[in-house]
């Protein structure tokens, strides 16, 4: 029987990248998990705290963590939302439970300790965007690892590799000028890399890049990490 | 209360505890790596055939560092403002970053490594210390100054420009 | 808060032209910063984290540190005065530039964030005295009656003609605009200030407990020449400055030139140990150190608290992206980047520079960069916090307590971004991806 483990869809990947929601499942049970949904869930409360209320951010929190009590794995296909339920949890003082929150790079990577991965059906260069929380992760990087594993991706550097995209949740509505000026430094280095596609684990950065991308009549192709895994199953 | 009682009461009483180790580096040099290091800052090793051509006739040199050799040629003292060439010892030379410790004491101006065009060093070999920690411990009881290089600025435009202030030129001769 | 953030407000009026300037610059900072530390230290991660457990004992010990600095220090015949806040320091600095020249003295200095924190140069010139900056970038700066861009290159956001203009303003000649020419300048004009100056002042970069010296770091010589030609020296300190030993220079030095230049340490490094002796043929015959609170014992006993391990390197500044976007002024405040918008808010109360802990995307890159080790992004969210009432987002937590409803609310995400005002102008179509697995509850096939 296979195993089970669970997958804290997250808000944005639900209201707006359901691929990549739909990938996460692919790749989970190519490694020989049932993945499913954890029930019930929401948010992880990321918007509340970033903006300051950090009571009603931990009644959420709480309860999301709650919803996944007795797992003892689940995954999270973002960076930023699994930083929220492992450090932002620390910060709220949010305690208890076993459950073990893997962001799904690293779930591959560390837990399942994937050492080799299908090739793609058509050559891709890609450069993958690393999310910035992935520093609040406090943990190597495990993507560009895996994307590596990949025959017939060529991973593209670019310029101020780790510079943010801009994103910043709410940021991104209440400084639109500057959130989109920091995008374009980053869509501005991708071109200059000659790469068409771009691959991130957040939806957030994902959707943020796009949109400032389409708006100055840019055509490069943005992916969910998720996405590109699948694409070789 | 005076400003000292009341910054002191503000400030607290201390949680106690004894301070974390020094970092204790690891870096163990020699005058090769001195060398390379001391060139990379943008410093100039000179040797005896360059000694004749040293700039200027107006030199300032720290009495401490004696009588200089004949084949220096001929110069006049001159006070580190008006020198073309300041001359001073050192106490140390570190190999991890090409520095040079000059302490002030008695016989050892501060400004004749400083207000100078040019400062010409006259070490002994034997002064190359393993670390910076090591430099750290032989500096002189007063003050001191830990020299890395010309002086230099990169405030415009991140230019670098050499000789802002300080010595445009350092220089080391061994003795 | 108003409608239009002033930050937002700053970047509209900015233009792009300056953010070029920045982010080009802050982009070869950065890589020279990691090549320094990497080649200075093994693992660059934990001489960091050593450091930050260093400047936490003196944190927790602050009170007996400053004591023991401050005995070994007057042993050495320097000067110690405590200022509670910035009229204090300033008036302790005036008191001593008094008694160096009653009616009116020289004064040169050296760059210090902490002269610029209490306003210094305006306080010394309202009581007579001649006071002129000898750092180049901040010389144009006060050529320009201009504020510092950045804690380290104070003139980033000037080109080399803005520059030279503030020169020729000033009636200094130069033969170019050239930035060779105009060091040229500064140093011809300069000398003459040195020679004659009555008082130089200068800040510190760190006190060391166990030896009472104080320890300046530069590049130019203007801060020895300053600390060294005058009469009497004035060094300005922030009381959280202290390091134990002097050994842990050998960590910190390197730590803090690579951090701040790329350079495996800067070109000077002062260790001062007081006013000259009597053989002695130079150095300053007075050297008065004042010990600046200011806010700092506060902060102390702050949740901002190891904010004040900082070193005043400015590497946040230069990784982060919000910075890079508007530069130094659009923080208001003499400390900018990251490392202000927590001090600022946290010196100031959240009710004046609370929107600077706003200003952020809350990336890390600051942190990650940090010397120390600081935690900005959680010291920010901290900030944020006491600017917000708790339970201001009921409604939205009432919605994400129950499933049904949120997932209702969900579906309307993307419409609810093509509405909103700021989404529009820079985010066309966002639908494209919701569309594609719907059906199923989060979008498991
Ligand atoms: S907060 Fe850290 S990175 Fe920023 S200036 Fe201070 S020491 Fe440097």
């Amino acid at each position: 029987m296979l195993e089970r483990i669970g997958v804290f869809s997250t808000c944005l990947a639900d209201a707006l990248w359901k691929d990549a929601l739909a990938a996460t499942y692919r790749i989970l049970a190519h490694v020989g998990f049932e993945a499913v949904p954890v029930s019930g869930q929401t948010c992880c409360g990321q918007p509340a705290m970033n903006n300051g209320d950090f009571a009603s951010a931990r009644a959420v929190l709480d309860r999301s963590r709650a919803q996944c009590a007795g797992q003892a794995d689940v995954v999270v296909p973002s960076t930023s939302c699994a930083a929220m339920l492992r450090h932002g949890a620390s910060l709220l003082s949010v305690e208890g439970g076993s459950t073990q929150w893997w962001e799904l790079g690293e779930f591959l990577w560390k837990k399942c300790r994937v050492r080799s991965w299908p090739a793609l059906p058509t050559p891709l260069r890609v450069v993958f965007h690393p999310a910035c929380h992935r520093r609040m992760l406090e943990s190597d990087d495990c993507h560009t690892p895996l994307l590596a594993l990949v025959e017939g991706l060529e991973l593209v550097k670019i310029a101020d590799e780790e510079q943010c995209c801009g994103f910043g949740g709410s940021f991104c509505a209440t400084h639109p000028t500057i959130s989109s000026g920091i995008a374009q430094a980053k869509l501005g280095a991708i071109r200059e890399a000659g790469a068409e596609n771009v691959v991130s684990t957040d939806v957030g950065c994902l959707a943020h890049l796009e949109g400032v991308d389409r708006a100055g009549g840019g055509g490069l192709r943005f992916q969910h990490f998720a996405e590109v895994l699948a694409a070789c199953l | 209360m005076d400003a000292r009682e009341a910054v002191l009461r503000a400030v607290g009483p201390p949680s106690g505890g004894t301070a974390p180790p020094s970092w204790g580096s690891e870096q163990r040099g020699g005058i090769a790596e001195f060398e390379a290091n001391f060139r990379l800052s943008g410093g100039e090793i000179v040797g005896a055939e360059d000694l004749a051509r040293l700039p200027g006739r107006a030199w300032s040199r720290d009495r401490d560092v004696g009588t200089l050799p004949d084949e220096w040629g001929e110069y006049t003292d001159a006070s580190p403002w008006d020198a073309d060439l300041g001359i001073t010892g050192c106490d140390a030379l570190v190999p991890e970053t090409g520095s040079i410790v000059v302490s002030s004491a008695p016989g050892r101006g501060r400004l004749t490594s400083l207000a100078v065009p040019t400062h010409l060093v006259w070490a002994d070999r034997g002064l190359v210390v393993a670390s910076l920690e090591e430099a750290l411990g032989v500096l002189g009881p007063r003050s001191a100054v830990i020299v890395t290089g010309p002086s230099r600025s990169a405030d415009i435009e991140g230019v670098m420009i050499r000789g802002v202030h300080g010595p445009r030129r350092l220089l080391l001769v061994w003795r | 808060m108003p409608l239009t953030p002033p930050f937002e407000e700053f970047r509209r009026s900015a233009g792009e032209g300056l953010t070029q300037k920045i982010r080009l610059a802050s982009s070869t900072k950065v890589s020279q910063r990691k090549t320094a530390l990497s080649s200075a230290f093994g693992d660059p991660d934990s001489a960091r984290i050593h450091a930050a457990a260093i400047k936490d004992f003196v944190l927790s010990n602050l009170g007996t540190m400053l004591e023991a600095f401050e005995a070994a220090a007057v042993r050495r015949g320097i000067e110690v005065v405590w200022a509670r806040d910035a009229q204090e320091a300033n008036e302790a600095i005036e008191d001593v530039c008094r008694e160096a020249r009653p009616k009116g003295a020289r004064v040169v200095k050296g760059k210090s964030m902490a002269t610029e924190e209490i306003g210094l140069n305006h306080h010394l010139e309202q009581a007579g005295h001649h006071v002129v900056e000898t750092d180049l970038g901040e010389f144009v700066v006060q050529l320009d009656g201009d504020h510092p861009s950045h804690i380290v290159t104070p003139i980033i956001h000037k080109d080399r003609h803005d520059s030279a203009a503030a020169f020729r303003k000033a009636g200094i000649v130069l033969a170019s605009d050239e930035p060779e020419a105009i060091a040229e300048g500064a140093r011809a004009h300069l000398r003459s200030e040195f020679v004659a100056a009555d008082v130089g002042i200068s800040g510190a970069n760190f006190g060391i407990a166990e030896t009472g010296r104080i320890v300046v770091v530069e590049n130019e010589g203007n801060n020895r020449l300053s600390t060294t030609a005058p009469h009497t020296h004035i060094a300005l300190m922030g009381i959280e400055k202290l390091l134990p030993r002097e050994r842990d220079l050998a960590l910190f030095l390197p730590l803090l030139a690579g951090s701040a230049t790329g350079q495996p340490l800067t070109v000077y490094t002062h260790i001062i140990g007081g006013p000259r002796e009597a053989a002695e043929q130079d150095g300053p015959r007075r050297v008065v150190l004042v010990l600046l609170d200011n806010g700092r014992s506060r902060v102390l006993h702050s949740p901002e608290r190891v904010i004040l391990r900082c070193l005043r390197c400015g590497a946040c500044l230069n990784v982060c992206p919000v910075y890079r976007e508007v530069s130094g002024h659009a923080y208001r405040h003499v400390y900018p980047g990251p490392l202000g918008a927590v001090l600022a808010p946290s010196l100031e109360g959240v009710e004046d520079y609370g929107d600077l802990a706003r200003a952020s995307t809350l990336c890390g890159a600051c942190q990650e960069a940090c010397p120390v080790n600081i935690p900005i992004p959680d010291l920010l969210l901290g900030l944020r916090r006491q600017a917000t009432r708790q339970g201001s987002w009921t409604l939205w937590r009432r919605l994400a307590e129950n499933d049904r409803a949120w997932r209702a609310a969900l579906r309307l995400v993307p419409l609810a971004q093509t509405l909103a005002p700021g989404w529009r102008e820079s985010h066309a179509r966002l639908d494209n991806h919701s569309t594609a697995a719907q059906g199923e509850p989060h979008g498991r096939p």
